[in-house]
């Protein structure tokens, strides 16, 4: 017995500065400014000196595509890159309460945001930002999304340029992230045939959006939907679906049972419930080449003319 | 539940501190509390199959007890194993054990080659596909149980009595996931007595889980990326540069990981007051294909010696019957690794490399020796002869890692390109770092049991100091990689 309680001890010692390290790496991490600290930082400011009337929620796609300072009334872009609506829901049911003013709430839709869950994607490693940073837990449980210590690839990026980072956050765009107009992701030319052969561009980035499972992901983001319509009413709020533009290339390899799937649920909730709108943009002709970052996001210009069109169509249900 | 997974690494000290602590009065105990420790890491990764270890434990523990019976009261009636009821038990056993293994691991690749067979001859043959869970370790458990009622019969070992001891052999959870194929024989007697703490060996244990976690997190999880990366492509769209760095890293990456798991599984039944033999001695460091053979995944080729090639006649029929059985036992090795045509013309393959040993009759000229044995590098000529047997090896591998045989063939034609020549895109310099800091540490210790046992560092302070680079590097480098490789198998 003696010499296990020896080794217990000596096993003990030689973990112990292991877990100094490691809990010193965490309070340093959990410090270090990265875009969902100072994004929360700059919102919850925003609450405190203004009265909010849009929220935005979604992922990259009205994270680069939608400008608040577009927008007629005030309004927030609190969208993420690969934000599900499992987490649109979850900062909607956690700033409800601070958010007496708001009006509306811009949700995107997508068939990658209904058919995928974020389990089955790459963007799961961003999971424990909103666990850590927002309190919203993930379904299962792991306690990898509690610590920072898991996630610390990188981390001498963000421990050097911390203070660039903080300085460069600029919190007048109100959350919005420009794809700047010399940062053209799409500079070699190609053809695209719309076939399932053809290689171009639109047909890769649609391979990385595949749902593993539609129909679980169907079922369960339909229920986060229902949710945040039942949250929407509660707080009189009107809530907007829409359905961001994106190139023809990307449009052509979209699974268009799953598009027109989608389409019929988001214009069923219109056509039922008169405090839910549906603006649907994916095909709009308006959009072309040039406003585009890449095959599914757009840049800067792209995003102005999106932009009015949504104020536009804000406006106008104001006006009923 | 993963050896490199943080469940375990909270797993592990419980059922330590629980074993030492509160289960340590006698062996009935501790065999009890293995059971249920083992239990439990079974149901965390499937419940629905544990009747099926629970049926295989049962079914061979009194078939062992039959065996014996029947072995006592035998009058001769003839030397074949049918002519006897001990033989017909055993072999009713090995029927009960393989027909598992074949029903959930091979049913639906024979069906589909079966069905493939007739359809050349225009036989359209409907079959149905069996949608089932690969129960955890069933390659395994099931050929530990087989050589315990195969050793039974032989009158090599005594049955055991004790089913709860016998439970506790076969479902020992560190030998759940990926072996070693531990035999009755060799390890049930530690079970039969109260295990008493070894200050020592538990040690050594965690040395030699430290290494083990190293290899697999760190080297294997780092050549994942790359590796994986080339074999998803189409080859003839890659570099030969390329191609032959995947291949030279897929042979580190299946070495780490599975060196590596063997290590943890040792490791962690050391730290149970069980010593278990090695399952690795360092194969990449061997003069040939045979002496390779004797050194990688030691516990399956000495199970195939032992109950397929010698009783097939081994080399004692002459030539063509040495070949006919060294091409059995690396086609049915093939196939125990998986259940497909790839799996079956790597075994061919490694036959194939094999046979001018065997025909030269060298196959055991480095038999019980080590490469450079007394000192520090290998000759000019030893150098050539394991960069030559590692090649060859890596060559072996292609098959094992494509998709089909097809593609496997690509793969092959497209590493003699003048690309070859051009500088290999994508390749971090770190996996290349970190392979040649497992090959120095494992050359040093080329005689040891593993990469850290009996280190020759004199100063605590620098011994120490490896244990943290080690452990650091685990959690700063760990590769993407979670699951071992040959969990599969």
């Amino acid at each position: 017995m003696k010499d296990l309680n020896q080794l217990v001890l000596k096993v003990c010692l030689y973990l112990l500065p292991l877990v100094i390290l490691a809990a010193g790496i965490e309070y340093t991490a959990r410090h270090l400014p990265n875009s969902y600290i100072l994004k929360k930082e700059c919102f919850e400011d925003y609450l405190d000196k203004n009265k909010l009337e849009v929220l935005i929620l979604g992922d990259s796609h009205v994270l680069h595509g939608l400008d608040p300072r577009e927008f007629s009334m005030n309004a927030f872009n609190m969208a993420e890159d690969g934000q599900f609506l499992e987490y649109d829901l979850g900062l909607l049911k956690k700033y409800r309460n601070q958010m007496p003013d708001l009006k509306y709430l811009v949700l995107r839709v997508g068939t990658r945001a209904f058919f995928c869950q974020i389990d089955d994607t790459p963007d799961m490693k961003q999971a424990y930002e909103y666990t850590i940073y927002y309190g919203i837990d993930h379904v299962p449980w792991n306690i990898e999304n509690h610590l920072e210590i898991f996630h610390i690839r990188g981390i001498e990026k963000r421990l050097f340029g911390a203070k660039k980072m903080r300085e460069e956050y600029e919190p007048s765009l109100l959350g919005y992230v420009p794809h700047l107009t010399q940062d053209k992701s799409i500079t070699k030319e190609y053809v695209c045939t719309g076939k399932p052969d053809c290689n171009c561009p639109g047909l890769r980035r649609v391979r990385t959006h595949l749902p593993t499972k539609p129909e679980e992901g169907w079922a369960a983001n339909t229920r986060y939907l229902e949710e945040i319509i039942q949250i929407c009413r509660e707080m009189d709020v009107k809530l907007v679906l829409l359905h961001c533009p994106c190139m023809d290339c990307y449009r052509a390899h979209q699974n268009e049972e799953q598009t027109e799937h989608l389409r019929t649920l988001c214009r069923s909730l219109a056509a039922e419930n008169k405090d839910i709108y549906f603006l649907d943009l994916l095909d709009d002709p308006d959009f072309v080449k040039d406003d585009y970052y890449d095959v599914n996001h757009l840049r800067d210009i792209g995003a102005q003319k999106f932009s009015k069109k949504v104020n536009d169509y804000l406006l106008r249900i104001d006006g009923q | 539940m993963l050896f490199n997974s943080l469940e375990f690494a909270i797993f592990l000290p419980i059922v330590f501190l629980l074993y030492w602590y509160i289960f340590s009065k006698n062996y009935r105990w501790q065999n009890i509390f293995l059971i249920l420790a083992s239990g439990v890491f079974y149901v965390f990764w499937d419940w629905r199959t544990l009747p099926l270890i629970i049926i295989t434990t049962f079914s061979t523990w009194l078939c062992g007890l039959e065996i014996h019976k029947a072995r006592q009261n035998q009058t001769p009636k003839g030397s074949h194993w049918y002519q006897s009821k001990a033989g017909l038990i055993s072999a009713g056993n090995i029927v009960l054990n393989l027909g598992i293994l074949c029903v959930f691991k091979y049913y639906n690749f024979f069906a589909q080659s079966f069905a493939d067979a007739f359809q050349l001859f225009g036989i359209h043959l409907g079959h149905t596909t069996l949608h089932l869970i690969l129960p955890l370790g069933i390659s395994y458990y099931t050929f530990r149980a087989i050589s315990y009622s195969i050793d039974v019969y032989r009158g090599q070992m005594e049955p055991t009595r004790d089913f709860l001891s016998f439970f506790a052999f076969i479902i020992f959870f560190p030998l759940l996931l990926a072996g070693p194929i531990e035999r009755a024989r060799t390890m049930l007697g530690d079970f039969l007595r109260k295990r008493v703490f070894d200050r020592a060996l538990a040690v050594d244990g965690l040395r030699q889980i430290l290494w083990g976690l190293f290899k697999k997190v760190v080297i294997a999880g780092n050549c994942d990326l790359f590796v994986d990366k080339c074999f998803k492509a189409n080859p003839g769209g890659l570099d030969a540069s390329v191609l032959w760095t995947a291949i030279v890293l897929y042979a580190f990456q299946l070495y780490a990981d599975f060196s590596g798991c063997s290590d943890i599984a040792i490791g962690v039944s050391k730290l149970f007051g069980f010593r278990l033999k090695r399952n690795f001695n360092y194969p990449y460091f061997s003069r040939n294909m045979s002496e390779f053979w004797r050194r990688w995944h030691i516990s399956l080729m000495s199970w195939f010696k032992d109950y397929l090639y010698i009783p097939l006649g081994g080399s004692r029929g002459g030539r063509w019957k040495t070949i006919r059985n060294i091409f059995i036992v690396f086609l049915v090795s093939g196939l125990w690794h998986g259940a497909d045509w790839t799996f079956i013309l790597w075994g061919g393959l490694q036959a194939v490399f094999i046979l001018p040993l065997v025909l030269l009759g060298t196959s055991k000229q480095y038999k019980n020796t080590v490469a450079a044995e007394g000192r520090l590098l290998p000759s000019g000529k030893e150098a050539f002869s394991i960069l030559t047997t590692f090649v060859v090896f890596c060559f072996g591998l292609i098959p094992v890692r494509s998709q089909t045989v097809g593609y496997a063939f690509q793969y092959f034609c497209s590493l003699f390109d003048p690309s070859f020549f051009t500088s290999p895109g994508g390749l971090k310099g770190n996996i290349i770092v970190f392979i040649l800091i497992m090959l120095v540490i494992e050359w040093l210790q080329r005689t040891q049991e593993h990469g850290l046992s009996e280190l020759k560092i004199k100063s605590k302070f620098l011994r120490y100091a490896l244990y943290y680079a080690l452990t650091l590097c685990i959690f700063w480098f760990g590769g993407t990689q979670e699951a071992f490789i040959y969990m599969q198998f």
